[in-house]
């Protein structure tokens, strides 16, 4: 029984309201069950109606649920839609200011989302009723129909409530079109505090393992097109390439009702090209086919050149050397929005997962699978704005509400703030589903993007073009006079921590700064060498490699790379970074300048991830990200956007800046900005780890090279080079302003002065820090 | 596959072994009473719903500094009103514009208490004159709405940048808990409490002078708040963090053409307040906030209010669309609304009595494409429409979800406005209709302009002219006017259609 639960259960740490509720006969975990529905006026409350309830034999046992017992619960036309099956509790559990996550397995019939209500009364408070309504709760995510699945729930209150009861709703749409009661189950009710579902199913899946690459160095999937829109996939054949390429964060821009061309840009012959559309949103492509081969009513197949001797149009295709499917047209009442969109290269196979069978598997075949958006938009987005204390308007100071601007053009705005406020900038949302979740089984809605008041003249800015790819809803920042954050902080930083890497050639860097990273399994450290033939100083820089392992007799690993770290000897919290630095174009190439929370701090990704740099392979790219709970686990990676790339001439010394407060993170590139992410507003996304940065930070800066996830794999022959010319810390002036800064080595004496310099001889009267305390001499 | 995997599921439910239904009663519908569409309101919604137009009073500490947000650490003597404060002259003239109620404010986010609390000495108790020290919004507020005939509510703000305490458990349980109880004293029919969005922040704090922030979802308990509110003033609807109304969004006085009452809770107001959600999984009514004066929310020297014409529009865009509308208009240093304000609001009250004068509905012939058939104590006739009885209702079948209703006159009328109501009670339904009239009997033509003729909910007011702007212009001349019901969630349900 629950076999398949125990390993994450070890897992998990539990917390000391740690219970769980089955519903087998022989060990009775609950008081009592029955009914609840929050509607007062409903028959449940009134004794019209009742029972509804009972514990039966599990009807559906499967992996995901063996149990021999659950609860079933009859879901009545008659209830509100807030009505479901009322758990009392053997013990109360004190519902908390920090969240805790309710876990419950509820096999339903209907895909959707459910509900947990909680019922419970404040301790101190004698004579209130403990059936008072302390919490309404959304499962994180839709249950799927049909089987068991893990809805997770997560709940928090003021502190000091006790909840004797739990309500499972198991379905809260509507009833009002339910000509029948119909059955749901629910079974092992578990508190924990992690958020990770027990029985999640993959979206989207592929039939071949996560980062398999080509075998064949002939064949490749180089571009795909749509109408005249062609994306890149890979520059060139090469058995680095993976065969599932995620082109997500791009799209075609179409419109509903249009006849569409796909192309493949491949490198080979006899082979098939097959087109998806997911038009339900719905998570998986459908592949319904008619007799003549079209594609069926509420199939996601949108054009295929062959399968079964036809192709999407309904011919018979006797030459079965044919890559380039039919065009297609989109329903005219397709709804806007972003749809995933597959592309697939593979012989003989509607599965949109690709072919695996023995005879024609789509690896042994050069085949390729990529995902790509599809934006179906109008001729004009609408723009909504999102303010109090002002108002965002257009130019000419039209109203934003139900306002039309044209798809893919700039579009100007004002801001108007009330007597008495001003405004620290705009939080555009752009893309569609806007008040929904931004990701839609993993395909991206719409992405947050915020535009500080330096964007602005005169109260005017323009959203530049590429931002209009959807509608727009632009929250003004308005805040009181006098409290907007002040346009320009550089004047206010000092510099506490720097290294310009000017000892003589051949040397190696401060061991006082710095230490060799620790190898370990990440792709990063995986081949880390503390050896100088990686690691030196040349020419007033640090240069880190990556080399063959000449002698794998002594140390057995292909690779040795160098990576020097500040971790134990210096990390802060707020300030901002400089790093100089340039790097060499070859595949498989991965340096990076960034950032890791000094210990102790929760393991990754929970504890944060801020790279000030990375770039991969020979792009001529830079890219900065975050890395959290929230983005890596949960997903929402664009919710604020959190990681940016732009065009770079990455063998050029450039600067590449992070300037870090305790609500931002900027990026910048000699100066420019060129990435923002920031703290959330509310306080849910910030109990689900959405910043994790308010803990000093230690700098890490390596070069390493790719395995074929992202980076593409190592060529052993070529020696991979980086070079930094310096890097800056700075701070905000003033005594307070070192708080930030600590000095990890807890019995270290030295003493440092104001800017984070190593003193000799501190003078009488003077401020320094030992410790990471401040004392006066 | 799609037919595929729904095929495999419905095997599944269909080999569940032999428990198809644990109960199959059935409660007895002797009325044929349509079954509700959820969610519905509460009792207590439904009533608050019907008070659509009201006042806000802004007045407090903020009259005599001149801020919209006091800081804090303003000396209790600079409440000196230079009359007695009169809320029986703010709610006579508010009462001339046709609201039917108002919300006092008695404490804004700078902490200074209207009333003579014991919670804090930051009170009207310290005030720098005797006008100020015999203030007590409150006690005055309630006694001026009883004798009017008016509801009344408070505005408490649960950011308080005075309290020492504020960011503890003990502000909370102490402070803000306490100070709505002592408000329950001046009357427990109390008909909307309204607790400020705006929390957390800089502030004085008894001398703290920092920055407190609090976590807004579960600072102040508010499910335990709303138990004891409900306890004492079971009528009193908690806007905003309360939780059963909610804010439409913006403070400009308008609603979404499209506006569901429905919502779910957690979607931030200002990002999706005009429009509520079609689905959403509570009854969440919109409130619009606007202000009738120029400048701030309180009283600022030299403001002058908008046109009783601007007013109107706001109603047309507000109470015309689903949502109520709270009026802020604020009194002066006197303690009294100016002249102006006053001369405005009476304006507005002829404005709106004049324009909805004669009701045509009621004198027209009325035909239904459809109607529910009549149960043993109840019909859902045309009749009920214009009966002005809030209880009954014009319905379809079940399943029956397009409808047209006709009203035909001998006489040509000149029309200018449609008025419809939705029976609330038992859901919104209707997702979209079509109004057209006739000059001649038999050619019809589509009315209202560019408006979205989609949400009715509980009032929506169409001017036929398409112009909330400048709806008052030439009437349309018409024999006939038809409404076509053209999308439901489930039968439609009316209680009311009025033609102006």
């Amino acid at each position: 029984m629950k076999r398949i639960f125990i390993s994450a259960l070890l897992a998990l740490p539990l917390g000391a309201s740690a219970q769980t509720i089955t519903f087998d006969t022989e060990e009775k975990d609950y008081q009592a069950v029955g009914v609840y529905d929050t509607w007062e006026a409903s028959p449940f409350r009134t004794g019209l109606l009742t029972g509804n309830t009972a514990v039966v034999t599990n009807p559906a046992p499967s992996t995901n649920n063996e149990t021999a017992n659950v609860l079933a619960v009859q879901r009545s036309r008659f209830g509100s839609n807030t009505f479901g099956a009322r758990i009392d509790l053997p013990q109360t559990f004190e519902l908390g200011k920090e969240v805790q996550y309710v876990h419950v397995l509820i096999h339903k019939p209907t895909e959707g989302r459910v509900m947990l209500i909680g019922l419970g009364k404040r301790r101190e408070r004698a004579g209130q009723s403990s059936e008072t309504e302390q919490f309404w709760a959304l499962s994180r995510t839709k249950v799927k129909a049909g089987d068991w699945a893990d809805a997770v729930f997560a709940i928090k209150g003021a502190g000091g409530i006790d909840i004797y009861s739990l309500v499972v709703v198991p379905d809260c749409e509507s009833p009002h079109d339910l000509t029948a009661d119909y059955m749901c189950y629910i079974d092992e009710v578990q508190f924990t505090e992690n958020a990770i579902s027990r029985t999640a199913s993959e979206d989207y899946p592929v039939n071949i393992e996560e980062g398999a690459t080509y075998n064949r160095t002939e064949r490749c999937l180089q571009k795909i097109s749509l109408g005249t829109t062609t994306l890149d996939v890979a520059r060139m054949a090469s058995t680095d390439n993976p065969v599932y390429t995620d082109l997500m964060p791009q799209s075609f821009h179409v419109k509903a009702g249009e006849t569409l061309t796909p192309r493949f840009t491949y490198t080979s012959t006899w082979m098939h090209g097959y087109v998806y559309v997911d038009f339900g949103n719905d998570g998986r492509f459908s592949v319904a086919l008619n007799d003549n081969g079209t594609p069926a009513e509420g199939s996601d197949v949108v054009a295929y050149s062959y399968y079964k001797n036809k192709n999407s149009a309904g011919s018979n295709v006797s030459n079965e050397n044919v890559l380039q499917p039919p065009s297609f047209t989109l329903p005219a009442d397709m709804p806007t929005g972003f749809y995933r969109m597959r592309y697939k290269v593979d012989w003989n196979e509607i599965d949109a997962g690709g072919n695996v069978s023995e005879s024609n598997h789509i690896i042994n075949n050069g085949g390729a699978i990529v995902d790509v958006r599809l934006n179906v938009h109008n001729d004009m987005v609408s723009v909504y704005n999102a303010n109090r204390n002002g108002e965002v308007l257009a130019e000419d100071g039209t109203k934003l509400s139900s306002y039309q601007t044209p798809f893919g053009q700039p579009f100007t705005i004002r801001m108007n703030p009330e007597r008495g406020f001003t405004y620290d900038g705009i939080l555009l949302r752009h893309g569609y589903n806007l008040a929904g979740d931004s990701l839609v089984h993993g395909t991206p809605q719409y992405v947050d993007t915020f535009f500080p008041r330096s964007s602005f003249t005169d109260d005017v800015f323009t959203i530049p073009a590429e931002y209009v790819d959807g509608d727009m809803e632009i929250e003004g920042l308005f805040v009181e006079d006098g409290s907007q954050k002040p346009d320009d902080p550089e004047p206010e930083y000092q510099l506490v921590f720097n290294d310009e890497f000017d000892q003589p050639d051949g040397s190696q860097p401060d061991p006082e700064k710095w230490s060799s990273s620790a190898r370990r399994n990440a792709v990063w450290n995986r081949f880390v060498a503390d050896d100088d033939r990686v690691v030196f100083i040349e020419d007033g820089a640090l240069v880190c490699r990556a080399i063959r392992n000449p002698d794998r007799s002594t140390d057995d690993v292909a690779m040795l790379t160098g990576a020097r770290e500040t971790q134990g000897k210096f990390s802060f919290t707020y300030g901002k970074v400089e790093v100089r630095l340039k790097t060499l174009h070859h595949r498989g190439n991965f340096p990076a300048a960034w950032m890791m929370p000094e210990p102790p701090a929760a393991g990754w990704p929970n504890g944060g991830e801020i790279d000030i740099f990375e770039t991969i392979d020979a792009q001529d790219r830079a890219w900065h990200t975050v890395h959290s709970n929230w983005t890596h686990n949960l997903g929402y990676k664009n919710n604020p956007a959190s990681t940016f790339n732009e065009p770079c001439t990455v063998e050029d010394w450039h600067v590449y800046g992070l300037e870090w407060t305790e609500d931002e993170i900027k990026w910048t590139v000699d100066g420019e900005q060129v990435g923002y992410y920031f703290k959330a507003p509310g306080q849910s996304a910030l109990d689900q780890g959405q910043w994790p940065f308010d803990h000093p930070f230690y700098i890490i800066l390596n070069q390493s090279v790719g395995n074929g996830s992202w980076a593409a794999m190592y060529d052993e022959d070529f020696t991979y080079e980086t070079r930094f010319d310096y890097v800056r810390v700075y701070q905000k002036q003033g005594i307070d302003g070192i708080q930030g800064v600590q000095i990890a080595q807890p019995h270290d004496n030295t003493i440092y002065d104001l800017q984070g310099r190593r003193v000799s001889d501190p003078q009488h009267g003077g401020i320094y820090i030992r410790n990471g305390k401040k004392f006066i001499m | 596959m799609k037919q595929t995997i729904l095929l495999t599921a419905a095997c599944a439910l269909l080999a569940l072994p032999g428990r198809a239904q644990l109960q199959d009663a059935v409660p007895a519908n002797p009325d044929n009473e349509p079954v509700p569409v959820h969610p519905v309101p509460s009792h207590r919604q439904q009533v608050w719903q019907e008070t659509e137009f009201y006042a806000f009073f802004h007045y407090g500490m903020n009259t005599y500094t001149g801020v919209e947000w006091g800081y804090g650490n303003e000396a209790e003597s600079t409440f000196a009103p230079t009359g007695a404060p009169d809320p029986e002259q703010w709610l006579t003239a508010v009462q001339a514009a046709g609201m039917k109620g108002g919300i006092a404010v008695v404490k804004h986010h700078d902490g200074f208490c209207l009333w003579p609390t014991e919670t804090t000495t930051h009170s009207v108790k310290n005030a720098g004159n005797d006008y100020g020290k015999q203030t007590n919004i409150p006690r005055d507020f309630a006694a001026a709405a009883k004798k009017l005939g008016m509801k009344y509510g408070f505005y408490v703000s649960p950011w308080d940048r005075n309290s020492e305490h504020y960011g503890t458990d003990k502000y909370v349980s102490e402070v803000f808990l306490r100070q709505c109880a002592e408000l329950a004293q001046y009357g427990t029919d109390q008909f909307e409490m309204w607790f400020d969005g705006a929390n957390g922040g800089d502030g004085y704090y008894g001398g703290r002078n920092t920055t407190v922030s609090v976590d807004r979802e579960t600072y102040y308990d508010i499910p335990n708040l709303r138990d004891s509110i409900h306890k004492v003033c079971p009528d009193c609807v908690m806007w905003g963090v309360g939780g059963e109304a909610r804010w439409i969004g913006n403070e400009d006085g308008e609603a979404g053409e499209t506006n569901w009452c429905t919502e779910n809770r957690g979607s931030a107001p200002e990002k999706n307040g005009m429009y509520g959600s079609e689905n959403g999984w509570f009854w969440l009514p919109g409130e619009s906030d606007a202000k009738m004066t120029n400048q701030g929310w309180f009283w600022h020297d030299g403001e002058s209010p908008l046109t009783a014409a601007r007013l109107f529009q706001m109603y047309l865009e507000t109470v015309g669309r689903n949502a109520t509308l709270i009026l802020n208009c604020p009194p002066d240093k006197s303690g009294k609304l100016p002249n102006a304000t006053v001369g405005v609001l009476n304006q507005l009250g002829t404005l709106l009595r004049n324009r909805f004068a004669t009701d045509y509905a009621k004198q027209a012939t009325i035909e239904a494409s459809a109607t529910r058939a009549a149960g043993a104590s109840r019909n859902y006739g045309t009749s009920n429409l214009t009966d002005d009885d809030k209880d009954t209702y014009w319905a379809t079948d079940d399943g029956v979800k397009e409808a047209t209703l006709t009203f035909t006159w001998d006489e040509a009328k000149p029309l200018r406005y449609v008025e419809l109501m939705e029976f609330v009670p038992k859901g919104q339904r209707i997702r979209g209709f079509r109004i057209e009239t006739t000059a001649d009997g038999s050619t019809w033509t589509k009315r209202g302009g560019s408006i979205q003729t989609t949400t009715v909910g509980y009032k929506r007011i169409i001017p036929l002219n398409g112009s909330t702007a400048n709806s008052y212009g030439a009437a349309i001349n018409a024999k006939g006017l038809r409404i076509t019901i053209t999308d439901s969630k489930a039968c439609p349900l009316l209680r009311k259609i009025a033609i102006y």
